[in-house]
């Protein structure tokens, strides 16, 4: 298919369903007669958003309120890839509630994420180094000279820049860049709560550092950021900078083959071919590391199409995804309660980011799942969800097929022939219920179970 | 995968000289049959995740030997502990070079048991050259191999190779959000959950038809996923929550009596799910689980940064007060349901930190190192201190004490002495000499 091809329903809704927290009725009925191109576009080219969390000085009533807020942009159709990609930055630097609660720094971090996300990487890399969540997070704040720590300078480099290995397994870096990474690192002061951190000049150390010996990035001297008036370091000397000039044991880019293989694994499958990881990297690089061309490069892959690989939904694109199928509504306390049963606590990611792929299937987990699902077939109180069943089945539908893949159609999914029979089977009562009984309870039921369904859980 | 004889069946008759000879017969390599052993052997991993700092776990109190003590002061004029607050923690002299040595002073838990000889405190022990990667390490460390971890855990293939599945078809658990690597196994046959209170099929006043839709969850879990990787762990996962309703909905968490009901930590709460099932399948031999190895986190320890005593608290001591006293009860909720015998817990690290501290004052720190402590604390443990604390006067060229003691060790000697089976079998790189912690 190419990019000027007409998307029609079943591609919309793929493209919704990885781009964005899946797609209403309208979002299907608008997206079908765009261009691939089109409507890549339409999702990506937006002006990137100012918005931020409230924050609030309790930290308690902060971050629920920061949830609920977040839930609801992800919700409005408009800038659903845009959120998407915040979701993504959030994991991907890890920025955690339990280990910094100070929402409003939080809240601040988050807005970097969501204005910065779809810019120039280099910008947000810059930005995060400086941001004071981030030095409350990864100990930055308290890098100095002398005695530097090294908390934030190897999440730079495993984490957030470079990974820990290369395509062929070789380490990125050794200890010693670490040390003399957090050595250009020291300096960082926290500034006022709703301010950038500053350097100190006292607290930084000026002395020569030796960084990525036998490496294109190579570079002796003075490292650093930016000075005590906020000036950045020329580009030779300046180790944001060196990250981009990393390369990898096959001479490639090490940032853009990391972050391409990663951002394209978040919105498609894992492990995707090295020879489109590096499609994905030249396309990065030819922008000048812009990450929204990177997503536009991913979206716009014929891999991103196809349904060659698979990955698990995280438990807020179920959820969402579930909302936006069925029309249903969700209190505002009852969604980040049940995400946070899935797995997924926003705002409050696991240090090293959120779970991927098959780390959302334990059964505990799909437990939880199970849960989420009944709750919401269930729901008829604006308490925890809202959802009409009669706005779900054609009322004059006799066959119970009609019933059935009309919901799986719905729902986006295609199950087992096994797993069909089962809702068809439940239907028909031949589990000891009436056969004549379709009242809405058990078309309730049936909503609960197709939610649940495996071929559900995945994308 | 092939399974071999069940460490059940074959040391069910443990002593009976006609069972071992059948084992040769059968060409199956004897494995130690000690009485000592229980037939279900329980292993609880404690991982201590962020990397604990092994040199204020365990500090050296004097400078017997070598100057361990005047060094320790040195490298850490802030993060130290004095050895006058050390007194209430002393748990005797390193074997190797009789320095004293004390656990942290906020571990008096473990420190009582140590003297009821139930705690062994295993020094300078690591990955070789490991990397200062959190993930790595933590990989390296349940794969059970330096090479890192290529998709079985240490554990996990102990299951594949030992354990019956018809008879223990989910041999472990992992509480929290993750998997555990070390339960990784050809099988796959472990359990993740974050909690499993509650872990009931979910029930609705408004659906009264649960067996209805618990029968379509059967069927939509048992149907083939053909040559679909993904699509086979999902319904395995489904599976699961469906194949544990005969067990985990009926396990009793709360008013049985455990020290760690009143749950000041997630660690507490963890471990009080574990002995909560050990106990019910002590009660209910019918619908026993049978899980026997699981597998805890204690998240927290990259301290970096503020580690010890500040305006907000002292991090490095919360966390390991948190962990003496879990344990510490854990063990007691062990007594007092005899089953003290059956449970193995081994508290680790993916790595030490290092020597010197970063910082000065309440900012002070420390940065990623090697090696580490590991923490065996159970009935069958023989207490004491084993290898030999790492000389701060012979740090590597990173700044770090040097690994002492292979890692692959302690669980070489757990697969020996507590699993009864051949190390070399399931650890690649051997043999490896066990430890005395526990009897041969």
């Amino acid at each position: 298919m190419a990019a000027t091809d007409i998307l029609g329903t079943t591609d919309a809704a793929h493209l919704l369903r990885r781009a964005g927290f899946g797609a209403t009725a309208k979002d299907l009925a608008h997206f079908a007669p765009l261009t691939r191109a089109a409507a890549v576009s339409q999702l990506l080219d937006l002006k990137p958003r100012r918005s931020r969390p409230p924050g609030g000085n309790d930290t308690a009533v902060g971050l629920a309120a920061m949830q609920r807020w977040w839930l609801k942009q992800m919700l409005a159709p408009k800038y659903r890839l845009h959120e998407k990609l915040a979701l993504f930055w959030s994991g991907h630097f890890g920025t955690a509630f339990g280990k910094t609660p100070d929402t409003l720094r939080l809240a601040r971090h988050n807005a970097l994420l969501r204005q910065l996300g779809t810019g120039s990487f280099r910008t947000l890399l810059y930005e995060v180094t400086r941001d004071g969540g981030m030095l409350l997070f990864r100990d930055g704040a308290s890098n100095e000279q002398p005695n530097a720590n090294e908390g934030y300078a190897i999440a730079l480099l495993g984490q957030y820049a470079l990974g820990e290995t290369d395509s062929a397994g070789a380490a990125n870096y050794a200890q010693t860049d670490v040390s003399e990474l957090a050595r250009a690192l020291t300096g960082y002061r926290l500034g006022p709560r709703d301010q950038v951190g500053k350097v100190s000049a006292d607290a930084f150390d000026a002395g020569a550092k030796h960084l990525f010996p036998g490496n294109t990035a190579e570079a002796t001297g003075n490292l650093g950021v930016e000075d005590a008036t906020g000036v950045q370091f020329p580009p030779a000397t300046n180790v944001i900078d060196l990250l981009f000039a990393h390369r990898d044991t096959d001479a490639r880019p090490t940032l853009a083959r990391f972050l391409s293989r990663k951002l394209f694994e978040f919105f498609a499958y894992p492990a995707p071919d090295l020879a489109i990881v590096d499609e994905l990297a030249d396309a990065f690089v030819a922008s000048g590391y812009v990450a929204g061309e990177l997503v536009r490069a991913i979206l716009s892959h014929d891999a991103f199409w196809s349904d060659a690989g698979s990955t698990v939904r995280s438990p807020v694109e179920l959820a969402l995804a579930s909302l936006n199928a069925l029309g249903a509504k969700a209190s505002p306390v009852a969604l980040p309660v049940a995400l946070e049963a899935m797995g997924m606590s926003l705002f409050d990611p696991p240090q090293d980011g959120w779970n991927t792929g098959t780390d959302w299937l334990g059964a505990g987990l799909y437990l939880a799942r199970l849960d989420f699902a009944q709750a919401l077939a269930a729901g008829r109180s604006g308490r925890t969800y809202v959802l009409a069943p009669k706005r779900l089945f054609d009322p004059r539908a006799t066959d119970d097929a009609v019933l059935v893949d009309g919901l799986l159609a719905r729902l986006d999914v295609v199950p087992s022939a096994a797993g069909r029979q089962a809702l068809l089977d439940y239907l028909a009562g031949a589990v000891g219920l009436d056969p004549k009984d379709r009242t809405e309870r058990k078309l309730r039921g049936l909503v609960a179970l197709a939610l649940s369904l495996p071929e559900y859980q995945r994308h | 995968m092939a399974w071999r004889v069940t460490r059940r069946r074959f040391l069910g008759g443990a002593g009976s000289a006609a069972l071992v000879a059948g084992a040769h017969v059968l060409g199956l390599v004897p494995r130690r049959a000690r009485a000592a052993l229980p037939a279900d052997p329980v292993v609880v991993l404690v991982e201590l995740a962020g990397g604990n700092d092994a040199l204020n776990t365990v500090v050296p109190v004097n400078n017997v030997g070598i100057p361990q003590r005047s060094l320790y002061d040195f490298y850490r004029p802030d993060l130290g502990i004095a050895a006058v607050d050390l007194s209430a923690t002393l748990i005797g002299v390193d074997p190797v070079v009789g320095t004293s040595l004390a656990l942290h002073p906020a571990m008096t838990g473990l420190v009582s048991l140590y003297g009821m000889g139930k705690l062994a405190v295993l020094q300078g022990v690591g990955i070789p050259n490991a990397p200062f990667d959190h993930s790595r390490a933590a990989a390296i460390w349940a794969a059970g191999d330096p090479a890192g971890f290529a998709g079985t855990g240490w554990l996990g293939r102990y299951a594949d190779g030992e354990l019956d599945p018809i008879e223990v078809p989910v041999p472990a658990l992992a509480l929290g959000l993750r998997r555990s690597l070390a339960f990784d196994s050809a099988a796959m046959h472990a359990l993740t959950a974050a909690t499993l209170d509650p872990f009931g099929l979910p029930d609705d006043p408004l659906f009264p038809d649960l067996p209805a839709r618990a029968a379509a969850w059967q069927a939509i879990f048992a149907a083939d996923a053909g040559d679909d990787p993904l699509g086979a762990m999902l319904r395995a996962a489904g599976g699961q929550v469906l194949a544990e309703q005969a067990t985990f909905p009926n396990v009793v968490f709360a008013g049985w009596g455990s020290q760690l009901e009143a749950a000041p930590s997630a660690l507490h709460e963890d471990l009080h799910q574990v002995v909560s099932l050990l106990r019910y399948d002590q009660l209910n031999p019918g619908t026993a689980s049978g899980i026997r190895q699981f597998h805890v986190v204690h998240p927290g320890y990259d301290t970096h940064a503020q580690q010890g005593l500040t305006d907000s608290g002292d991090r490095h001591a919360t966390l390991l007060s948190e962990l003496s006293d879990a344990l510490s009860r854990f063990y007691a909720d062990l007594v007092a349901l005899g089953l003290d015998g059956r449970a193995l817990v081994l508290a680790y690290s993916e790595f030490g930190r290092r020597a010197r501290q970063n910082g000065v004052g309440e900012e002070a720190g420390t940065d990623h190192g090697s090696p580490g402590v590991v923490l065996a604390l159970g009935g069958a443990v023989v207490g004491g201190v084993y290898g030999q604390m790492p000389g701060l006067d012979d740090l590597d060229a990173t700044g770090n004490p040097k690994v002492l003691v292979d890692f692959r060790r302690v669980w070489a000697t757990v697969i020996e002495r507590w699993l009864g089976a051949t190390p070399d079998d399931f650890l690649p790189g051997g043999p490896f000499t066990s430890i005395d912690f526990l009897l041969p």
